[in-house]
């Protein structure tokens, strides 16, 4: 937990210098950035931690960072401060994914919660991109005609359903279904609809 | 002569002494009408009888010619002569001149003591009787002598008929001629002494029936032929100062002459008798105006005018014009009296008229004149102010209740100096003890040699128009106020925004210090960064505070030097958010040798502030790279302060209104700013203008005087 790094992007160097001592004082690690521009410069999208920024800011604004990052497979949350209570902002950040949208001047325990929330989301998120990755990599051991099957599985179709689909026996379709279940290391159909759900394949 | 006068003295200086009645030296004058030497020779006997018979006195002949009458004049007036023998013409005038008297009366050798003239024609000529005179050519001896030609003349007037002018006249000086001329016929007619024919007749030959005597008179006792009345002869005249006592010997001396004795023969007379009557000679005189008479004609004025019609009707022409320019001058002198009177009632009456009140002042400074206004304004009328010293009346306060010196007076300065002068505010107070702000000038009276008499004051109350004044200014105030607080309204978002700041990080800094302490981590220098921070941060605060409330504030600001850069600083710590939220670029280009401005410093701001607000409006929305740019330096007498902006420009069109009141591009804007802005920077004596644009860049320019023409 306390590899995780929070980065604070605000061209008020006060304002920066503010947090930074705030959040070490708690023990996070702090990154600090004057624009979002040299943030990105040097991103690393495998450092966990969040990202606390200023929405309005020269060349780049918070919103236009957030939209960046998601080019990224794996981001920090972003935490989004303004000095202005603006509403249709506050949306769209809220839109494009922030966490949190934190009004200057903030009650700083708060600040401090929605950082430590936001570094457990990023800790989760961490995992579940991971488990994606496993899951992704036991299913490309899968054969084409597995694949197939696998298909028809998560759908929720019978044996002798897929047997009549994919022109084959009924007997085939269980072979090939042990044989799935054995190389996604699953022990029931409820395991498969849980990783073709991780996969993006079925619709929560 | 003059030793004659000495011999004269001597003698008198010896009788004088020895005598008590005085011998003295007898002067007789004698009229030489044939010369000098001829009246000597012929009058000589008869003074020598004097001197044979009167031995007291020694008589003295001196003979004086006609052409020199006026001598004796002189002589009988300074008393150098003391008996005149002379003809009577001459008497009469020494008689009615210097009081002489005749004593005696000559008898000529015809023995008649009288004598007249004989007017005659040729007997062959058609010339009968005195009218026939009329237009023909007729001669005398000379213009004054009597018989030949005075005598006949009046006679011939006293026949109506009038020779000088309805004849043609001519004097021939000696008788004889004048007879000569009559008779061959070059002359028609003669006026010659009464005789003269007869003495012809008997000497030379003469035959008295080729002329013929008109108006021929019979006279008892008298010889000759005669025209006219007779005249008394010549006479023996006593000067007014010669005593009776010598006047009586002389007179009774040459009575006692024996008649036709070669003393009397020698000069042609008969003997001497007791004065006759010369009254005839006097009328004469009068009838013709001669001698001492020549004004005579009072009693015949329409005779003279008659006489003398050109000269008269010449004279009545200038007596009339002289009357009527009398009475034009008159009339004129009483019209303009009159016009004066008017013109008197007319300035009073425009005195009066006259809203302005006006006062004169003489050099003491006492009141002179004062119209109907300045009692309508002041309540002071006349009998309070003529003749009463001004100042103690109406000036001798000043509107703080502070006296005011009469010496400081300004319209006494005026008749001091001379100079005209123009006082903007002054007080004058009321008669009932209230006073009111007036303007006025004062101009000195000057007579018509230039000398300054006083002064002359017109004023006027102008309390309203102060009271207007200040309601204008308060106006004004509150405009800019309001103007003021709508632009604070319209970045009172940026100014929450540049507090926001600070706040947070006062607050993120006492919440990180408290959370150190209350987890034991006791980081001296940590806590030193979050001090000063705080402070620093506060401060900060506190500075957006201070400048929010002075723009916000409502009065204005006191006249003080001023640092333009640091005031731009101020306005730009209340735009700095607005600036950051718009992605604008702020370029501050400030001369860092500008001289401080006298001016009011919140004034200042409100310019700057507008036109830095203005500039990044016209940015919103643009796609333009953002700059702001605020620029100052100091030019010869100003400092300028161009204020730039990459917005879209101004139409040209748009330029000339865009400081009229109400004109605005904005959609939420009052369009008072750049209006109110303008008076501000006009009221300080700069300007405020659109400069050319330069590298797409609008710039609004405005500058301020270094030295303020208030100092």
């Amino acid at each position: 937990m306390n590899k995780a790094t929070v980065f604070i992007i605000d061209d008020d160097q006060q304002v920066r210098a503010a947090l930074s001592l705030l959040m070490e004082s708690v023990g996070w690690k702090v990154k600090l950035f004057a624009t979002a521009v040299s943030f990105l410069e040097q991103f690393d999208s495998d450092i966990p931690g969040c990202i606390i920024t200023d929405i309005r800011m020269p060349m780049m604004s918070g919103l236009d960072l957030q939209i960046k990052l998601k080019e990224y497979r794996i981001s920090p949350p972003v935490l989004m401060i303004t000095g202005h209570g603006d509403i249709t902002m506050a949306v769209r950040a809220i839109k494009e994914g922030a966490l949190d949208f934190i009004e200057k001047p903030f009650n700083n325990q708060y600040l401090l919660d929605r950082v430590h929330q936001a570094i457990e989301v990023d800790s989760d998120n961490r995992k579940a991109v991971l488990r994606v990755l496993k899951v992704n990599e036991k299913y490309n051991q899968l054969t084409d005609k597995e694949k197939q099957v696998f298909g028809w599985i998560i759908k929720g179709a019978l044996s002798k359903q897929i047997a009549e689909e994919v022109f084959v026996t009924q007997s085939a379709v269980e072979a090939r279904r042990s044989k799935i279940m054995e190389k996604m290391n699953a022990d029931n159909i409820s395991d498969l609809m849980k990783m073709a759900m991780v996969m993006g394949m079925v619709n929560t | 002569m003059f030793v004659c006068r000495f011999k004269f003295l001597l003698a008198a200086l010896f009788f004088g002494l020895s005598l008590s009645a005085v011998a003295k030296n007898i002067s007789i004058a004698v009229l030489a009408f044939s010369g000098e030497e001829y009246a000597r020779t012929s009058w000589q006997p008869t003074v020598d009888y004097l001197n044979a018979h009167i031995l007291k006195h020694r008589f003295r002949l001196i003979p004086i010619e006609p052409s020199n009458i006026e001598y004796l004049d002189q002589l009988v007036q300074q008393q150098k002569v003391d008996f005149i023998i002379t003809q009577p013409v001459t008497f009469v005038e020494l008689q009615v001149k210097y009081g002489a008297t005749s004593i005696l009366t000559l008898v000529d050798a015809s023995k008649s003591s009288e004598f007249g003239s004989v007017i005659f024609s040729r007997s062959d000529s058609d010339i009968v009787n005195f009218p026939h005179i009329r237009g023909k050519s007729i001669a005398g001896a000379n213009p004054k002598g009597l018989g030949g030609w005075l005598i006949g003349y009046n006679e011939l007037k006293q026949h109506n008929v009038d020779v000088i002018n309805q004849s043609k006249v001519s004097f021939l000086g000696v008788q004889e001629n004048i007879v000569r001329r009559v008779l061959d016929g070059s002359v028609d007619v003669g006026i010659v002494r009464t005789g003269v024919l007869e003495r012809l007749a008997n000497s030379k030959n003469l035959d008295l029936a080729k002329l013929r005597v008109l108006n021929q008179k019979k006279v008892k006792d008298f010889p000759y032929l005669l025209s006219t009345s007779l005249y008394p002869e010549w006479a023996f005249v006593k000067a007014s100062h010669t005593s009776k006592l010598i006047a009586k010997q002389v007179a009774s001396t040459l009575l006692l002459m024996t008649p036709g004795s070669k003393e009397a023969t020698a000069r042609g007379y008969w003997e001497w008798v007791t004065p006759i009557n010369y009254q005839p000679i006097h009328d004469l005189m009068k009838s013709l105006r001669v001698g001492v008479y020549q004004d005579f004609g009072k009693v015949s004025f329409v005779q003279y005018i008659k006489d003398n019609l050109v000269l008269s009707s010449m004279f009545f022409i200038v007596l009339i014009v002289l009357v009527m320019t009398g009475l034009w001058v008159l009339r004129l002198n009483n019209r303009l009296k009159i016009i004066n009177y008017f013109i008197e009632q007319q300035n009073n009456m425009i005195l009066d008229s006259v809203s302005e009140g006006i006062y004169g002042v003489d050099l003491a400074g006492k009141c002179t004149f004062i119209n109907q206004a300045l009692t309508d304004i002041l309540g002071w009328d006349k009998q309070d102010m003529l003749g009463k010293l001004q100042h103690e009346i109406l000036h001798h306060t000043h509107a703080d209740g502070t006296p005011h010196p009469s010496n400081e007076c300004p319209v006494y300065e005026t008749f001091m100096d001379g100079e005209a002068r123009f006082i903007d505010k002054d007080t004058f107070w009321k008669k009932n003890g209230q006073s009111i702000s007036v303007e006025y000038s004062a101009t000195p009276i000057k007579d018509k040699l230039g000398n300054i008499v006083g002064s002359v004051v017109v004023f006027k109350d102008i309390t309203q128009q102060i009271e207007h004044q200040k309601l204008q200014k308060k106006y004004e105030q509150d405009l800019e106020h309001v103007s003021r607080l709508n632009t604070m309204g319209e970045i009172v978002t940026g100014i929450a925004h540049e507090l926001n700041q600070p706040l947070t990080v006062i607050s993120t800094m006492a919440f990180t210090g408290a959370g150190l302490i209350k987890s034991k981590q006791y980081d001296a220098d940590k806590f030193l960064d979050i001090f000063s921070m705080l402070s620093k941060q506060a401060e900060h605060a506190a500075n957006v505070i201070k400048h929010m409330r002075k723009m916000s504030n409502k009065d204005q600001s006191d006249y003080a030097l001023i640092d333009i850069n640091a005031r731009i600083k101020g306005v730009i710590t209340l735009l700095q958010a607005l600036i950051k939220d718009n992605n604008i670029q702020l370029r501050l280009d400030l001369s860092q040798t500008l001289p401080l401005v006298f001016a009011q410093a919140v004034q200042i701001d409100q310019v700057v502030l507008n036109l830095c607000k203005n500039a990044i409006d016209a940015m919103d929305g643009s796609d333009k790279h953002k700059v702001l740019g605020i620029k100052t330096r100091c030019l010869d007498k100003t400092i300028e302060v161009a204020i730039m902006d990459t917005g879209n420009g101004i139409d040209a069109d748009i330029v000339e209104h865009l400081f009229d009141p109400f004109s605005t591009l904005k959609k939420n804007g009052m369009g008072m700013g750049l209006s109110i802005s303008r008076s501000i920077i006009e009221r300080h004596y700069g300007n405020l203008y659109v400069a050319k644009s330069t590298h797409n860049m609008t710039t609004f320019k405005f500058t301020l005087p270094i030295k303020a023409p208030h100092e």
